[in-house]
């Protein structure tokens, strides 16, 4: 058998397979919406049952958790302001501000428009142009790595708010952050003063759960925002014909980053969505509206979250590398089930591609069902009174920072980060460029680290490498370009 | 703002110079990135920018105000006392207990009343948290290590 999508329809279009990548997206969704689920503990959830199934049908349902939840995260996201997961991060700073504005149904319609534009467009790069990119993706270095995070990191220069020197200041504290525990390079121990906990570094997700959402959970408990609009029955979910064109073309932009950053092995979907964020909020002509509730702001991140997925799919399929933590986990399974990840499951297990590829195209168009579905229904949850829903948010997140890894310690960073948050934003302090520089700065440090290692210390490497230097000469023109928008903004 | 913008400033200069003192003790490399170079780079960012937020206070002449009222400061303290006291008692209590408990305060605080309404609210809540994560998503809860009645 050769690879041939229309095999691949063949093979799924038969109702057990049907049944299983319904179940597998919907439960996706779900887990996705659950704050400290994500797409990984998920399909770690599913593993018992997955054993006692053949290993396709194992495999097509996790494809459908890991697309769902992409999309499922960004519904707490938006509602409730608590990325479900760390993708959804970026989802936060348009999503909420337009449920403020009542229109919750629009924000989470969008989200699934975008969300599907962006897994079917990675699927059609996953089918057609796989191998080539997988190739390219294959001469990135480590100089080339470190040109890209840097590239990522400008993005802080568009998301301080209002106050410019406050948002960098607000960088460079999550800078010294994600510098405690050990270093990359030597292994050495930094700022854990003898503790075990900080020696392995501030984890991510409780982070974000504390910054975002118990923050929020404090100002709610002051009844700081009592000018909220809570849209109780949702009449639209799909956005009107003049908003459609703008939001289209954010997700295209998004779904093309997405699908880069996908490819590139060990960056993920959360950098994805910043780096998506940050360069189309430049280019948009709503840009300067953006962080105030604009549809495109949801469909940029959106979009570039599921066009990971698939992207993140190409360098593991074929060449046996994942692009993630999910695809780590996919990666594992796969040998779990015996077959061999690399070109070689292309010429031994053709038929298994062929179901991978076109349940991929199916699971794009049940986000988009169950997304429309679920953004008609999920802001029901708003009715509910705060007094009541306050409680239960936080007991989510503080659940949802500990399902992680059953650590306590989450927790208390979560909290302890809540407070903080709180406070920062108070004070007129963004938190958004403090988890940008939490999330990219490691991987930056890293990456040098190896380049300067292999290239003895020698730093114009970076320079001399065409792609690393494209990237850097891009950086440095985008915070240019952010500087003069901001004056002209002025 | 003026006065918060200038002691804000002064602390994270102080906390900086602080870490930076030990940030300079770190050992070096043989590449030039010594585990240093990232967090003496961020300290000197946020002392030069903490210099310009003090600076830029002191030069400003119309301050927006911080409203911070007495009742606000009680609620958050109170909220944070909540939550301190529920990362203390559930190495004894367990999750369900203190989560019950956590749940019963947070609502008196957002204002559930009367008591026992939010008596009730917190335990119908806590169990069913318990049950969906405990049991059908089998996240493993601390249990007491008091001789505590447990029903899953």
């Amino acid at each position: 058998m050769e690879i041939s999508l229309l095999e691949g329809f063949k093979l799924i279009f038969q109702p057990n397979m049907l049944f299983y990548l319904i179940a597998g997206t919907m439960v996706g969704i779900i887990v996705g919406a659950i704050p400290g689920l994500s797409a990984s503990t998920g399909i770690i959830l599913f593993l018992p049952i997955a054993y006692k199934m053949p290993a396709a049908e194992a495999f097509i349902v996790m494809l459908g958790i890991y697309g769902g939840s992409m999309f499922g995260g960004s519904i707490p996201a938006i509602l409730i302001r608590t990325p479900g997961t760390p993708s959804a991060g970026a989802t936060v700073l348009d999503g909420y501000p337009l449920v403020q504005k009542g229109k919750a149904g629009l924000a989470l319609g969008t989200s699934a428009i975008a969300s599907s534009i962006g897994s079917l467009l990675s699927t059609i790069a996953l089918v057609i142009i796989a191998p080539q990119l997988a190739k390219m993706a294959l001469k990135f270095g480590p100089p080339e790595f470190f040109a890209l995070v840097v590239f990522g990191l400008t993005a802080i220069a568009t998301v301080t708010g209002e106050d410019i020197l406050k948002g960098f200041i607000s960088a460079f504290i999550g800078l010294f952050l994600a510098t405690i525990g050990l270093d990359p390079i030597m292994g050495y121990t930094r700022f854990s003063f003898g503790s075990l906990y900080l020696e392995s570094g501030i984890p991510l997700l409780p982070v974000m759960i504390g910054v975002f959402a118990i923050a929020q959970v404090f100002r709610d408990l002051l009844g700081e925002e009592k000018g909220q609009i809570i849209e109780r029955n949702v009449v639209r979910v799909i956005p009107p014909k003049e908003e459609m064109k703008g939001i289209i073309l954010a997700a295209l932009f998004g779904s093309l980053v997405g699908i880069i950053i996908g490819i590139i092995p060990g960056i993920g979907g959360s950098v994805a969505t910043y780096v998506a964020y940050g360069q189309y909020k430049r280019i948009s002509k709503k840009g300067k509206q953006f962080g105030e509730g604009v549809l495109e702001g949801i469909a940029v991140p959106e979009a570039s979250n599921n066009a990971t997925t698939s992207g993140a799919l190409i360098p593991l399929l074929t060449l046996g590398v994942p692009g993630d933590i999910v695809t780590a986990v996919l990666l594992g399974i796969l040998v779990l089930f015996g077959l061999r990840p690399g070109p070689l499951l292309f010429r031994e297990q053709p038929e298994f591609i062929n179901e991978i590829f076109a349940s991929m195209f199916v699971i794009a168009f049940l986000i988009l069902i169950f997304g429309l579905i679920s953004a008609k229904y999920s802001p029901k949850l708003l009715t509910i009174p705060k007094k009541y829903l306050t409680p239960i948010v936080l007991i989510f997140c503080i659940i949802g920072a500990y399902s992680l890894n059953s650590s306590l310690y989450d927790v208390e960073i979560a909290i302890l980060f809540g407070v903080l948050g709180y406070f920062m934003e108070k004070f007129g302090f963004s938190v958004t460029p403090l988890l940008i520089s939490m999330i990219l700065c490691p991987i930056a440090e890293g990456e040098l680290g190896r380049t300067l290692l292999i290239s003895r210390g020698d730093w114009s490497v970076l320079f001399t490498r065409p792609i690393s230097l494209i990237f850097l000469v891009l950086s440095v023109v985008f915070v240019c370009y952010a500087f003069k928008g901001r004056k002209e903004q002025k | 703002m003026k006065k918060a913008d200038i002691v804000i400033g002064i602390i994270l200069i102080l906390l900086s110079l602080f870490f930076l003192k030990e940030a300079l003790n770190f050992p070096e490399s043989h590449t030039g990135l010594n585990p240093g170079t990232f967090p003496i780079i961020a300290f000197c960012g946020i002392i030069f920018l903490s210099i310009v937020l003090i600076v830029r206070a002191l030069l400003k002449e119309k301050p927006k105000v911080l409203k911070f009222t007495k009742k606000e400061f009680k609620v958050l303290i109170l909220s944070i006392v909540s939550l301190i006291l529920f990362v203390v008692s559930i190495n004894y209590i367990g999750f369900l207990y203190a989560s019950t408990i956590l749940l019963f305060l947070i609502s008196l605080i957002a204002g559930v009343k009367p008591w026992f309404k939010a008596i009730i609210f917190s335990f119908i809540v806590s169990f069913l948290m318990y049950y969906l994560f405990g049991k059908v998503f089998l996240v493993i809860f601390p249990k007491p290590i008091w001789p505590l009645p447990y029903p899953f």
